[in-house]
């Protein structure tokens, strides 16, 4: 070492800066993994002052209200926890403390890093393939529930899902949801509903109940509710926290509510569809009748259905014409026969015997009345009549 | 008696190809009839069976172990 002179020797400030750049400019120093238990814990309005210590040493710890709004847990002193963390330097006082990323309680990184295993190992079995899932029915005959026995889900189910479809049956098999016994009482409620002819299950735990979900990323109960012949619906989890029974479900969602609108058409919908239904008939009928009416209107202003005397007029009129022609030869026929009728009477009359006496002929008979044709006809002394025109005269032959 | 087996769903979409039938197709008169008589008697059916299932809201059965 050289000897400085008086004016090389640092200030205070000057050290403090110096180490400040140089640890916090060694990345190996500012990407740190640390665990510790906590020793001390106190909340600021921007930011978390606190302490880690192992058996024999202590460190200074602060974290930013910005990351610690992301805590999934309360830490609290005497937790053993896991931090990301990079050193920080406080020049006023040479203190270093450790800037936290994030907090993880020790023991639950075990668990998580033991559900993400068995996570995997099931997913690689296809526990959770999306073309496993089947699909909802649209109009349930019959819903069942599995939910804690007097739970909010099992009142949130049952009130939503007979205010959307009265027509559903509920089936609700009560079973533990946590504690733990819970797996294996799921386990048992579940066989049990399979029992029923049910066309939708639910799996529901209610909301504000504790946040542990350990009891539904239970290996076997997740195998049950996997390969459960009825479609299942789980409302286990939070909107980020899914447990392995949701991933198994045929359908997740967040609430028993979302669970129980998830399993049920929405009758309201149904009696307005009916109704519109029922106005989409009404005009189809009303349109196709007015064609119809149209239709009829439009043939009915044909000349045949507008004036039907026409058809027959002009025949009439034929009849009438054949009938003139037949009396105007009647009358004919009538007339010359009447001609002819006279024509022989005067042939006829000029024919008559007697008509020959008018021009002066006579006819002469004898007493016996017969006609007088020669001499020798009559005896002298003998009555002869003579007939004239206008008369007979009794003569005597001399 | 057959129809008494139709579940809601497939009376729902029975009335549903009925409307679609008669607002789209051009049908004999005869048919037209039949369906919107069909139709209606749908519609009155499943108003009704609504109702009566409105009437038993609140009842469910608990299956213990």
């Amino acid at each position: 070492m050289k000897t400085a002179n008086e004016e090389s020797y640092l200030s205070i400030s000057l050290l403090n800066k110096l180490v400040k750049a140089k640890l916090e400019l060694d990345p190996d120093l500012q990407k740190l993994y640390v665990k510790g238990e906590i020793s001390s814990w106190k909340v600021y309005p921007t930011a978390i002052y606190f302490s880690l210590k192992d058996e024999s040493s202590v460190v200074s710890c602060m974290m930013w209200n910005s990351s610690a709004q992301y805590l999934k847990f309360i830490p609290k002193v005497g937790d053993e926890v896991l931090v990301r963390a990079s050193i920080n330097v406080y020049p006023p006082r040479g203190t270093y403390s450790l800037l936290c990323y994030s907090l993880e309680l020790y023991g639950q990184g075990k668990e998580l890093l033991a559900l993400e295993e068995l996570k995997k190992k099931l997913a690689a079995e296809g526990l959770f393939d999306p073309s496993k899932k089947k699909k909802i029915p649209e109009f349930p005959d019959k819903i069942g529930f599995i939910a804690g026995d007097g739970s909010a889900a099992e009142a949130d189910i049952i009130r939503n899902s007979q205010r959307r479809w009265p027509l559903a049956e509920l089936y609700f098999f009560p079973s533990l949801v946590q504690g733990k016994d819970a797996p294996k009482d799921l386990v048992r409620a579940l066989k049990k509903a399979e029992e029923y002819p049910l066309d939708v299950l639910i799996i529901a735990r209610g909301g504000g109940s504790s946040e542990d979900l350990s009891a539904f990323n239970d290996e076997t109960l997740t195998r049950e509710v996997a390969k459960c012949p009825i479609p299942t619906i789980a409302a286990i989890g939070h909107e980020i926290d899914y447990s392995l029974v949701d991933l198994a479900a045929d359908l997740r969602v967040s609430t028993p509510t979302a669970a129980a609108e998830a399993s049920t058409p929405d009758s309201n919908e149904i009696k307005q569809m009916l109704d519109g239904a029922y106005e989409r008939l009404q005009e189809a009928w009303e349109s196709q009748k007015e064609a119809i009416l149209a239709q009829i209107s439009n043939l009915s202003n044909r000349p045949f259905f507008k004036n039907p005397a026409s058809m027959y007029s002009d025949k009439r009129e034929e009849v009438e014409d054949y009938r003139k022609r037949l009396n105007l030869s009647i009358d004919h026929i009538i007339a010359l026969d009447k001609e002819r009728i006279e024509a022989l009477s005067k042939h006829l009359s000029a024919l008559n015997p007697y008509g020959v006496l008018s021009r002066g002929y006579s006819i002469a008979t004898n007493e016996k009345g017969e006609i007088l044709k020669s001499v020798s006809d009559v005896r002298k002394g003998e009555e002869v009549t003579i007939r004239l025109k206008d008369g007979s005269l009794k003569t005597e032959v001399k | 008696m057959e129809e008494k087996k139709l579940t809601f769903e497939e009376k729902l979409n029975r009335l549903a190809e009925i409307v679609e039938k008669v607002e789209n197709e051009t049908l004999p008169l005869e048919e037209s009839i039949k369906l919107y008589e069909e139709g209606n008697a749908l519609i009155k059916e499943l108003n009704l069976t609504l109702k009566e299932a409105e009437d038993k809201i609140g009842q469910y059965k608990k299956i213990e172990k």
